[in-house]
């Protein structure tokens, strides 16, 4: 097994040209992110494969739903209504509701939803990208946001702002929520490394975060923990990001009764099983919105109904050091 | 006439199956005192388990059962047969009764035919038929919306066949579709054959004589001899069933769920028997505290989106499943080939027991029938981490549990992600949801049944039996259709990623949403995995409906 030399950008996506400088500014970034080895206290580690080299016996994806778990449970087990108001709010702060690494903008026409548009993408990776070329953040934002951005409108004295319009109240290209970090996406697991307390399983595990009313938390700490337990070298697996990793097209009716096709999902950036933006939209040429679809039977008014289709994960890695 | 290539193959494979054992004839006892901790959970007194409807809890779990589905004609006419149905009733507290006294029978004669039997009967209604013998807008004070909306509006959330043609679509079902809904349904069930139909043909004579429709009947049996415990695909049914929390009586140790662990082994805390997880009574019976999504043991505030009148009532699911056999077991013997395993090495790990009901993780290799037999070894077993020896509370003549304790399967290469008993019951792994404890909020309390003629134990097939009709008469209960059987069916069962990657459950998932029903797999191979594409859904539906067990005193008082 080799060291990971370069880490790569999230599913590996190639805005500038292969060669570009860029990519070695990223892997520093994501190089000097991670510690080179935090040990459990009873062994194991969460370690930098750039810098570690660990013999990789097996990965595990650690999935979990977009829609954020804290803002239905447990107080709004009983009324969803309010849940999926709530989550849906336009995230003009870095506060909002989207907190599991998922977040969403709601398109709508004459009232209705028109389209929503899911991603995964770190503002980390626009922040390095703006420092480094920001004519290519505004060719970006005009290719999947909208044409009509101008560069005035990214940044504030120079400096790029996470809360632009075109990526709060007039659409979406990456996180905004102060917690969809790629740090804290680290210290989900480097954390909890370091408070190893001991533990036969997961009901008497209490690893940090194991308390965290969103699903993400618990479900990294808790994987990454139970890993370590075994005395495993556990990281993340290159390219390093959240991604969607699945949506349920089940029970998407049209207004005829008939199912929709499973085509109306379309992935914008990312790969297969690397999906950074994903839109659900209908053909124009229907006749009709995605606000005139139900899903199992109830209309879709709430862009956070089709949130809950979605699933988001992250791949780790659990290995013996060499 | 003699059988085909493909037959002979099957009965080859079904000839295997031997069933399971009878459990062994030492019990431990459950312990008589009270477990720290447990002093929060609710008492029901017999006032109250009168008036729970019994199939809830604890079940009827008899060898026969036969459902009514009917559909309301003139209202006065059905009030006056749910009148008549109504001193029929079997409640919580019967069951209950007629178990300690079947038990004492039991240990004093020596046996298990204790001579004793009687009939059950519950029922339970539809939305539309509350709305029917109340009103709209007191059937609107249940919150549930699933239940409002019914199955039949759910079935393509479900993942069930969307196409007209497909023989699962809610157009070609026996009752429940679109144009054939039942109102209520009535369960009949008896240990004694006669004995039940003399009851069956008593009920429908009077809901005839009241102008009822019976849109649909179902009988239905456990399968026989060895494998009486057993579905028709071979695989011993029903192992693993939430326990509920709460007591009978103020005496120390008297739960609804005995609890047989030790008081020093921490997880008497949250086990009946080992591995059987505890969860709050308002998880199956409206307005009791429910279970908490952050904690083990915790409870949560009850539930108040229902009539007042339906307080300890359930939601009942019922979904009748054909089992295709054939095609099961031509799967897992083409897979076998493919993957150089026999073909029930490959049906265990699509089930992840072994047909006896010894779990893969802690018979990894070959089955173990005194295992699979043993209540109190079979559920014993975590996934993620080395399961450790559990003490009970009173031992007494039980031998205990000397099977092999189960290694811990975190890559999930003994048991995979995808077999059916890790997809709907993870149990301490950690899921989408996040936190292990919330799973326990997702429970159903199972109550199927078998129907229609078993191929197992029979030694020479015919072509006209294969085409026979049988399958499962799942039923369920539940306090929220959409955050418990529905999340179960389509978060997990129906999804490749969830609540692990994977691949879908093998049994009862289905791919919908899409032209094509192929499901896959990734099976284990050594260090890696090999993805496995299942083209046939070996589970179709064919009925069913979603209604309502009201408290018995409900029935009589505000339905009737």
């Amino acid at each position: 097994m080799t060291l990971t030399t370069k880490f790569d950008t999230p599913a590996s996506v190639r805005d500038l040209a292969a060669s570009s400088p860029f990519y070695t500014q990223w892997h520093n970034f994501v190089a000097g992110a991670i510690k080179k080895e935090t040990k459990g206290e009873r062994g194991g580690a969460f370690y930098n494969p750039s810098k570690l080299n660990v013999k990789v016996v097996a990965e595990k994806t650690m999935v979990w739903m977009g829609f954020p778990r804290r803002v239905l449970l447990p107080q709004l087990r009983d009324d969803k209504k309010k849940a999926y108001i709530r989550a849906d709010k336009l995230r003009t702060s870095r506060q909002h509701s989207q907190d599991e690494y998922f977040e969403w903008y709601i398109h709508r026409k004459a009232g209705k939803i028109s389209k929503v548009t899911f991603v995964t993408e770190l503002h980390d990776y626009y922040e390095h990208l703006w420092a480094f070329d920001q004519n290519k953040v505004l060719a970006i934002y005009r290719k999947f946001v909208s044409p009509s951005v101008m560069l005035s409108d990214l940044h504030n004295n120079g400096r790029y702002n996470i809360l632009n319009k075109w990526n709060t109240t007039h659409g979406i290209l990456h996180y905004t929520q102060q917690i969809n970090t790629f740090k804290a996406a680290i210290g989900l697991a480097e954390d909890l490394t370091i408070a190893n307390p001991p533990a036969s399983d997961n009901y008497v595990a209490e690893p940090p975060y194991a308390k965290t009313k969103t699903s993400v938390d618990p479900r990294v700490c808790y994987d990454v923990h139970m890993l370590i337990r075994k005395r495993l070298h556990v990281s993340f697996r290159e390219p390093i990001g959240v991604y969607i990793v699945g949506w349920d097209n089940s029970g998407i009716t049209q207004p005829n009764g008939k199912p929709a096709p499973a085509s109306w999902w379309k992935v914008r950036r990312g790969k297969k099983d690397m999906v950074m933006r994903l839109e659900y939209e209908v053909p124009i040429n229907q006749g009709f919105l995605v606000g005139d679809l139900e899903i199992g039977g109830r209309p879709i008014k709430f862009g956070g109904q089709l949130a809950e289709q979605v699933s988001v994960g992250l791949v780790g890695t659990a290995g013996k050091k060499v | 006439m003699p059988q085909s290539d493909k037959l002979k193959k099957l009965q080859s494979t079904l000839n295997k199956l031997t069933g399971s054992a009878a459990p062994p004839a030492q019990r431990p006892q459950p312990t008589n005192k009270d477990i720290p901790g447990t002093a929060n959970e609710p008492v029901y007194p017999v006032k109250v388990t009168q008036d729970i409807q019994g199939n809830i809890l604890p079940g009827f779990n008899t060898s026969h059962q036969h459902f009514l589905f009917l559909s309301f004609g003139n209202i006065a006419k059905t009030k006056a047969f749910i009148r008549f149905l109504t001193p029929m009733l079997s409640s919580m507290h019967e069951l209950l009764e007629f178990r300690k006294l079947n038990s004492a029978r039991r240990a004093r004669m020596g046996t298990t035919n204790t001579l004793m039997s009687t009939v059950w009967v519950n029922v339970a209604f539809s939305h539309a038929a509350i709305a029917k013998l109340t009103t709209k807008s007191i059937a609107d004070e249940f919150g549930d919306e699933s239940y409002k909306q019914g199955l039949a509006a759910r079935s393509s959330l479900l993942g069930d066949p969307t196409s007209a043609a497909s023989p699962g679509n809610l157009t070609k079902w026996s009752v429940g579709g679109p144009q054939n809904e039942a109102d209520c349904v009535v369960i009949v069930a008896a240990d004694m054959q006669q004995q039940l139909q003399d009851a069956v043909d008593a009920i429908k004579k009077q809901a005839s004589a009241n102008a009822l429709d019976l849109l649909f009947e179902q009988t239905a049996a456990l399968l026989p001899g060895s494998f009486r415990t057993h579905e028709h695909f071979g695989f011993k049914d029903g192992v693993s069933q939430p326990g509920v929390r709460g007591k009978l009586s103020s005496n120390p140790g008297d739960y609804i769920t005995p609890r047989y662990i030790a008081s020093t082994d921490k997880r008497s805390t949250y086990y009946g028997k080992p591995g059987q997880l505890l969860t709050w009574p308002g998880q199956f019976l409206l307005g009791e505290p429910r279970q908490s999504t952050e904690d083990l043991q915790k409870p949560f505030r009850a539930a108040n989106n229902f009539p007042k009148w339906a307080k300890r009532g359930s939601y009942l699911i019922v979904r009748r499943l054909r089992q295709d056999v054939p095609a099961f077991w031509e799967f897992a013997q083409s897979s076998a080939v493919n993957l150089s395993l026999s073909e029930i090495t490959v049906a265990a790990k699509l089930v992840g027991r072994w047909p006896d009901g010894s779990p893969l993780q802690r018979s990894p290799s070959t089955s173990n029938k005194s295992l699979g037999a043993d209540p109190f070894a079979n559920n014993h077993f975590l996934f993620d981490d080395n399961t450790r020896p559990i003490k009970m509370a009173r031992p007494g003549q039980y031998p205990g549990d000397n099977f092999t304790q189960a290694q811990a399967d975190h890559l999930a290469t003994v048991c995979p992600h995808f077999s059916h008993i890790r997809k709907v019951n993870p149990r301490e792994s950690v899921t989408d949801l996040g936190k292990p404890e919330d799973l326990l909020a997702r429970l159903i309390l199972r109550r199927g049944i078998p129907y229609g003629p078993p191929l197992l134990g029979n030694r020479s097939i015919s072509e006209s039996d294969l085409k026979k009709d049988r399958g499962l008469m799942f039923l369920c209960y539940n306090s929220s259709i959409e955050d418990q059987f529905e999340f179960i069916q389509r978060r997990w069962a129906n999804s490749e990623v969830q609540p692990n990657t994977g691949g879908h459950d093998p049994i009862i998932g289905q791919k919908g949403g899409g032209t094509s029903r192929r499901r896959k797999i990734e099976f284990p191979k050594g260090a890696s995995s090999t993805e496995v594409s299942i083209d046939k859904d070996f589970v179709i539906p064919t009925g069913g409906g979603y209604f309502f067990a009201p408290p018995i005193s409900a029935v009589r008082d505000v339905l009737s």
